[in-house]
């Protein structure tokens, strides 16, 4: 049995998973943010790289590169005939395919960063649980929304052939390891902006704003602005998640991006450990092997054929793994640490003195 | 006269929602007093009562009264249940209110989950009740049915009975005391628990009552409930989520808004009608910035 | 000019006035006591100074500047800071992290220099030190890695002075800094108070119950009671000022019976 799909695709899905984790642990494990709503940035990133690609590609259908490959001009995105045109350009063309991919990635980072500090608004006039009603109510709403209307992502029929930027490499299994690798790297990039986020003064400020908003308002803290900073950076990063994964599955639709991805996304933040990096990252981890192993096709490898939608029963495990530990560990695997800043080496010296 | 024959079908639908929203919300509002907390699996009680309801009759045979009492004692049970299991032992533990609210998302899932296993086994994951939803009147081309004689009285008597209870009876006026400050109340020695297993059973109650009418209404799935909590949480936000009054109007404001509301608008500025779920999106986001705690707010101590 | 003047200062809770009409001008540099039964408005009025609340009617100048309406972040920019009675503490933060949050323009506070180690180090590293030395004052020094939930009450109260102290204070307003602080240690809180007084021309307004060690340190009091300011003077005049203790003792209310009254008891007796 050819196991290489599999890897690549675990891999993949624990880099986008991270990165998912990452933001939301800054969001809500430092600053106290519940953006339940995590999910409408993640689309915001599968349908700014959706877009860039299908744009751009249309356009060079019409150009040169369209001609030399013999392809009609697409007329409409949407259109199966369409999809083939993108294959073949993507095929063809690896300098195009990087410059879609990394524009797409830099576009969504900014368009999910700045949605991200608008939706920071109803987080400073309200209390946290507004803020998470507030959240999932736009998630849900612009789902409806882009399903109901084609320009964005095609409708309820979502928008088939994004293709990877590395359909230029022949062997599928080569290619599954090259991307995994790149959706890694980012994350890799991502972990050590958390990371870095989290050691510094700013770190510091965040965790205040969680433990007493006015206690830090009072000392002076811009607690508006500090927000909207979060929201914005933990945003921006899950947009940049779902370039990766737009690109990965090749498609973009609305139905994907249903609330329980914030969920699952929240399970592993809190099994990992709230404000600990290295927890959310055994978290996303572990979360990521249930999420890939009850799948209906790797049931399937060992024999296995439940007779109801695999995809059910890990939502109940999530969801029972979600209550099980708020009761009886809400700290997670691994707990928060101090903020880690030069400032503790004054004191560790001392100590040791 | 075509225009207004033509308001008559979302005019009757809104008042259909508005009655059913306010029977979802108002134990949203409720459990919400007692608990500091936003239940999300409350949706998932919405769609217990639709499910029981939907079984009782198809499967069972049973007629449409027995059937609802049916949806209501499941709503109640599960309600109490899951705050039995889960959030008295978490508000005993003094847990922050965010963990609460993790906590029922993670109920909501479990739930609803468990209801899409149920419904997969037996071929239930999209299905009609077998109650003839009659025509009763009609109203330019709106149609008066079976379902609006039996929600829109249920919402005006739950309004009607809240409002005496908690205006007239003991236990309802120290619900609201405990509503406004449950530290407070429990220093003052008020049967907190007492109040707060009747808010479950209420809340419950409601919830099991209006999945039952919605299942005679539309089809049901797994996640009828789930997809109807953005309504509930856009009426109980337009309450200020306190206020069982300010609940029971945002209920009729969301109901009208995305009928009567979409309809004007799709009819006067050509707003295509799928921007329906944009407009309860629009509500909460102009309560959030003109009145985030509540319609009702200015009115001071007003609870109700 | 006074770098504090309040003016027909009134903040109404639904129709109850907790500060009913207060003026008053703080000099710069003065150490300044204020004192009344529970209930008299004291912490409304810091809540009011501080910006937490917004005054029903009146005006606050701060340095000439009007701050009535501002909000408490810029107030503390401009350098007036305060304490609460009860600390609020950060909970899950350590003690070092508590004291290290109130300096202003960290670089390392924005997202974008956070990202760079190297470029705060420096500003942190400098910080810590003088951490160090304010959370020695406060003997505090050793649970700098603690978490704050291992402190003790009387702890908790120093570190939120030591907090206050971190910022850049012209104006500090200390709401009861030795309450449950062991006597030893309430009268080193005053002396260091009295230092950085003398040493940076800090000026203090101090909330204190224990008149007995806050008289000995303060140049004048101002004495309130329901809401409004009833006499002002040197801790001599006011030990012996019958409306003073009129509004401790007399009152027949029974809010003002308990505790406070107990403890001006000893304190005017102290002076007398």
């Amino acid at each position: 049995m050819n196991l290489t799909p599999l890897i690549a695709s675990f891999l993949v899905f624990y880099g986008l998973y991270l990165i998912l984790s990452l933001s939301l642990n800054l969001e809500y494990g430092y600053a106290g943010q519940p953006n339940f709503g995590k999910v409408f940035f993640y689309s915001v990133g599968a349908y700014t790289a959706g877009a860039v690609t299908a744009h751009t590609l249309r356009w060079a259908s019409f150009g040169p590169m369209g001609e030399a490959l013999g392809l009609p001009p697409v007329a409409d995105i949407c259109s199966a005939a369409a999809a083939v045109v993108r294959e073949q350009l993507a095929a063809a063309h690896p300098g195009l395919m990087a410059v879609i991919f990394l524009t797409s990635l830099v576009l969504a980072a900014l368009l999910g960063a700045a949605a991200g500090y608008l939706l920071s608004y109803p987080a400073l006039r309200v209390r946290e649980v507004y803020l998470a009603m507030v959240l999932l109510i736009v998630a849900e709403i612009s789902r409806s929304y882009v399903r109901a209307n084609s320009a964005i992502a095609c409708g309820a029929h979502g928008l088939v052939g994004v293709p990877n930027p590395l359909l230029w490499i022949d062997d599928p299994g080569v290619r599954g390891y090259a991307y995994a690798a790149a959706v890694l790297a980012v994350a890799g990039i991502v972990y050590v902006v958390a990371q870095r986020l989290g050691n510094s003064p700013f770190g510091r400020v965040l965790k205040a704003v969680r433990d007493d908003e006015l206690a830090a308002q009072v000392l002076g803290k811009r607690v508006a602005r500090i927000k909207g900073q979060v929201m914005a950076i933990g945003s921006g990063m899950a947009a940049v998640a779902g370039v990766l994964y737009a690109f990965h599955v090749q498609f973009v639709g609305a139905e994907d991006f249903i609330p329980v991805i914030t969920f699952n996304v929240l399970a592993m933040v809190i099994l990992g450990g709230a404000a600990n990096h290295k927890g959310v990252a055994l978290g996303a981890l572990i979360l990521t092997a249930v999420d890939r192993m009850s799948r209906t096709s790797f049931l399937a490898l060992f024999g296995l054929q439940p007779p109801f939608d695999v995809n059910y029963l890990r939502y109940v495990i999530i969801g029972a793994l979600l209550v099980v530990l708020i009761m009886f560990r809400p700290q997670g695997l691994l707990p928060e640490g101090p903020v880690r800043t030069p400032a503790v080496e004054v004191f560790q010296r001392r100590g040791s003195a | 006269m075509e225009f207004l024959a033509e308001l008559a079908a979302p005019l009757l639908t809104g008042l259909l929602h508005g009655s059913l929203f306010t029977l979802m919300a108002v134990g949203l509002t409720m459990t919400f007093s007692v608990t500091r907390m936003i239940n999300f699996a409350h949706a998932e009680l919405v769609t217990l009562g639709a499910y029981a309801a939907v079984v009782a009759v198809n499967n069972y045979g049973w007629s449409l009264g027995p059937a609802m009492a049916a949806a209501v004692l499941i709503g109640l049970a599960a309600a109490v249940l899951v705050d039995e299991l889960v959030y008295k032992p978490l508000t005993a533990m003094r847990a922050p209110d965010l963990y609460l609210m993790v906590a029922s998302i993670g109920v909501s899932m479990v739930l609803r989950h468990i209801i899409y296993i149920f419904a997969d086994l037996n071929g239930l994951l999209n299905v009609k009740a077998r109650v003839l939803n009659n025509p009763v009147m009609f109203v330019g081309y709106g149609t008066v049915t079976t379902v609006h004689l039996w929600a829109v009285p249920a919402a005006l008597l739950l309004a009607l009975g809240l409002h005496l209870f908690l205006t007239q009876s003991l236990t309802g006026k120290v619900m609201r005391a405990v509503a406004d400050n449950v530290m407070l109340a429990q220093a003052s020695a008020a049967p907190v628990a007492r109040i707060r297993r009747l808010a479950w059973i209420a809340a419950g109650s409601l919830a099991g009552l209006a999945g039952a009418v919605w299942a005679v209404y539309s089809p049901v799935t797994p996640s009828v409930g789930w997809g109807l909590l953005p309504r509930m949480f856009a009426s109980a936000i337009i309450g200020g989520l306190v206020s069982f009054s300010g609940t029971f109007i945002g209920a009729y404001v969301v109901g009208f808004a995305e009928n009567l509301g979409i309809f004007l608008a799709n009819y006067f500025l050509g707003t295509p009608l799928d921007y329906r779920g944009i407009i309860t999106f629009l509500i909460v986001a102009v309560m959030l910035l003109w009145r985030p705690a509540g319609v009702l707010a200015a009115r001071g101590g007003g609870r109700w | 000019m006074a770098l504090l003047e309040v003016r027909g200062l009134h903040k109404d809770f639904g129709g109850a006035a907790a500060v009913a009409g207060v003026d008053f001008t703080l000099e710069a540099g003065a150490f300044v006591g204020l004192i009344g039964p529970n209930g008299s408005g004291k912490t409304t009025l810091f809540n009011l100074l501080s910006g937490v609340l917004r005054p029903t009617r009146g005006e606050i100048y701060f340095d000439g500047q009007r701050i009535d309406g501002l909000s408490p972040d810029r107030i503390f920019r401009l350098g007036l800071v305060r304490t609460f009675q009860v600390p609020r503490l950060f909970r899950h933060m350590t003690t070092l992290e508590n004291a290290l949050l109130p300096p202003e323009d960290q670089l390392g506070e924005s997202p974008w220099h956070a990202l760079w180690p190297k470029r705060w180090r420096q500003q942190e590293l400098a910080l810590a030190h003088k951490a160090r030395a304010v959370l020695e004052t406060f003997r505090l020094d050793h649970a700098a890695l603690q978490g704050t939930t291992e402190l003790s009450g009387g702890q908790m109260k120093l570190l939120e002075a030591a907090r206050a102290l971190m910022g850049r204070a012209r104006l500090l307003l200390f709401d009861e800094p030795a309450a449950g602080v062991a006597p030893a240690l309430a009268r080193s809180v005053f002396d260091h108070l009295r230092r950085l007084q003398r040493e940076t021309g800090m000026t203090l307004l101090v909330i204190e119950h224990r008149l007995d060690v806050l008289f000995e340190y303060v140049d004048d009091a101002i004495v309130m009671d329901r809401g409004r300011i009833i006499a002002r003077g040197k801790p001599a005049e006011l030990a012996r000022d019958p409306r003073v203790i009129a509004a401790y003792f007399g009152g027949g209310d029974g809010q003002q019976a308990g505790e406070p009254g107990g403890a001006a008891g000893s304190g005017v007796t102290a002076m007398g």
